[in-house]
């Protein structure tokens, strides 16, 4: 049974990069050395997407669970991998608003995984602007620890109960793909080690500096003005996320050289860090521009370089569904099984249809499902990204265009591949020069818009 | 009978000398004849390819000793060092950190100065060393670095400042092209953090403080 419809990129194998390879001068003159400094390594990037958070809010709802989850799986596989998180806004509204109210996301984040209802109390006691905690988001908390144990309802209005409160929802949302509550040690588990308490290393708000996704002017002047205010939020809605970086294992940083300010400081430190060009990035061109593909969209040039390190790739969490059938091919129905995966097992039963659906972290490579006696390993394929030949062929190969080999060479067969695909994407009316050339951005773009990633 | 050497990735002075013969290089780098490469490079262990080295007539020296005996004459030869200041992540240095090099077949425990500085003197002819560095204060635990011995350009040229930005931790890359984004990422970067102008070019004042941070 192999799954292959895993659907995100997984890491590649760690390549001799060049911060291996030293080039030296020998010393034979006074005074002369060479300098070898270990660079900041990342290994993997979590995101928790805007929809995860209440309206223009740092509030987190119950869904965001199965985000968190992806957090457990990925320290199982990279252990004693520091994180530090980098919260990011859309360009409307006022880039000091952005600035800080994306500092509030990156806050409750951190919270949520070190536990600090501390930090939720501030949000919630502490508004700014449109981000206000009230009745509305203590009723998702209630209703939502309720449903796991029926005796909490509490009056909320009181701090000491807001912050049981506080702590249950947390449990709630930070578990393992076995559904065990799990927390991160402020000092062990974050790049800062927890040195600065504003969370220098650890957590920051980066505001509108780094967009993923950048309009074309035209598509800017179509959603200008006040009417179009939503259609604009709904297009940006991916510029919105917090982003978790997980570092080499080991890593740690001496905070007071760190460069980015604090969650809570406004945006005057991150200027100095900008691309000498940052306005012509962040503004608005003849074409859309994605940092995935054209990857020129960051201002500040130390988050761009962190998130353009090959290992970075975002790491996601696919839902797989699996139906159990017998020997007729009926279904098997309320069958137990135990899936595991990324050190962790997750156990229920198929549905009476005989479905049963496995969330699968797409940094793995298999898992084994545990069915009575059987006992079956399932293989994912991983997807490479939408810039390299091998991505495009597995994405081809998807969608039916191509059944060549998936070798990551660029030859004939493969671009007779992409030419039927620019023809029929042209037939459905985004126009594509048929050239079979896999490095012609405007087909990157519809051929991952076509496979959905 | 003088001469001139061309210069080839990964030589450098102390290892051309004692080809023709001059175990002391300084003889061949201070000859009238190498009055222009001195001029052009500052130190004679950052040479570049393609670079001509005036070879002076060899220095033959004459001892005397009665036949039918066994002599041992002794050859002083110029010995290059590795002088390595060792850093972690944003530059901290890595005082009196552990690990060992490894150089044609050898394997020479070494350990970092008070200033996190590692000396290893090296055999004239060593291309390659090996190094390991084992402690926890290292990210990673322990990380392997693949030194390449006289394998560094001048900074005026564009793979000269790549490696230096590299051996810093800004990943440059090895595109040997000055527009390269991960280049002009790695100058920017540099400029930002040694209080230079931001433009992503390696001009003059960012070559010569490249050398400073470098060390060469």
């Amino acid at each position: 049974m192999a799954a292959d419809q895993a659907t995100s990129p997984a890491p590649a194998p760690a390549p001799v990069g060049p911060e291996d390879v030293v080039r030296v001068s020998p010393t034979t003159v006074a005074g002369g050395f060479n300098t070898l400094r270990v660079p900041l390594a990342p290994r993997a990037t979590w995101i928790l997407d805007d929809i995860r958070f209440a309206l223009d809010s740092s509030f987190i709802y119950p869904e965001a669970a199965e985000d968190f989850a992806l957090i457990a799986a990925l320290r199982h596989d990279h252990p004693g991998a520091p994180l530090a998180l980098f919260a990011h806004a859309d360009a409307s509204g006022e880039e000091e608003y952005n600035k800080k109210l994306s500092g509030r996301r990156a806050i409750a984040v951190y919270a949520v995984l070190t536990r600090r209802v501390d930090l939720w109390e501030q949000l919630y006691s502490q508004p700014y602007g449109n981000d206000k905690w009230g009745d509305r988001e203590l009723d998702v908390m209630i209703r939502t620890v309720a449903e796991g144990e029926p005796t909490t309802a509490s009056n909320a209005q009181h701090k000491a109960a807001r912050a049981i409160l506080f702590r249950d929802y947390m449990d709630i949302l930070c578990r393992d793909l076995a559904g065990t509550p799990f927390t991160l040690d402020a000092s062990a588990d974050f790049l800062g080690g927890g040195a600065d308490k504003g969370g220098k290393g650890d957590y920051h708000g980066c505001g509108e500096l780094n967009p993923v996704l950048v309009l074309s002017a035209a598509e800017e002047r179509a959603l200008a003005g006040d009417k179009n205010k939503e259609a604009r939020a709904a297009e940006n809605a991916p510029n919105r996320r917090v982003s978790g970086v997980f570092f080499e294992p080991g890593s740690r940083v001496d905070v007071t050289k760190w460069p980015c300010p604090r969650a809570t400081e406004g945006s005057a430190g991150c200027h100095k860090r900008q691309w000498s060009d940052a306005k012509a990035r962040r503004a608005a061109g003849a074409t859309r521009r994605t940092h995935e593909i054209e990857g020129d969209t960051f201002a500040c040039r130390f988050y761009d370089r962190l998130a353009r390190e090959p290992l970075a790739s975002r790491l996601t969490l696919d839902h797989l569904r699996i139906r159990l059938v017998d020997q007729e091919g009926k279904p098997n129905a309320g069958e137990q099984y135990g899936f595991t995966v990324a050190g962790a097992t997750a156990s229920g039963t198929s549905d009476t249809d005989g479905y049963i659906d496995l969330r699968v972290p797409s940094s793995a490579t298999s898992g084994t499902l545990k069915l009575g006696d059987q006992i079956v390993q399932l293989e994912v394929e991983p997807l490479p990204p939408i810039t390299s030949i091998a991505g495009i062929q597995v994405r081809l190969r998807n969608l039916g265009f191509y059944a060549g080999a998936i070798d990551g060479a660029d030859g004939p067969q493969m671009r007779e591949a992409i030419r039927v695909f620019q023809q029929e994407i042209g037939r459905r009316g985004t126009p594509l020069v048929a050239n079979g050339d896999p490095n012609d951005r405007p087909t990157q773009h519809a051929l991952r818009e076509a496979h959905g990633s | 009978m003088p001469r001139y050497h061309t210069v080839q990735q990964g030589e450098h002075l102390a290892r051309i000398a004692l080809q023709y013969g001059f175990p002391d290089y300084r003889v061949v780098w201070s000859d009238a004849g190498n009055a222009s490469l001195r001029e052009l490079r500052s130190s004679p262990d950052v040479l570049k390819p393609g670079d001509q080295v005036f070879i002076p007539e060899s220095p033959a020296r004459e001892e005397r000793r009665a036949t039918n005996a066994r002599h041992r004459f002794t050859v002083n030869v110029t010995r290059p060092t590795l002088r390595l200041a060792l850093e972690g992540l944003l530059g901290k240095p890595l005082r009196s950190v552990r690990g060992e090099l490894r150089v044609d077949g050898r394997v020479i425990p070494v350990v970092a100065d008070g200033h996190g500085v590692v000396q290893q003197p090296l055999p004239v002819g060593a291309e390659r060393a090996d190094l390991v560095l084992s402690d926890a204060a290292v990210a990673g635990g322990e990380r392997k670095f693949a030194l390449f011995i006289g394998y560094l350009d001048p900074v005026t040229e564009v793979p000269g400042q790549e490696s230096r930005l590299n051996n810093l931790g800004y990943r440059a890359g090895t595109a040997g092209d000055p527009k390269a984004y991960d280049f002009r990422s790695a100058v920017e970067e540099f400029q930002c953090d040694y209080g230079l102008a931001v433009d992503g070019k390696c001009g003059p004042a960012t070559q010569k403080k490249l050398v400073a941070v470098h060390g060469s």
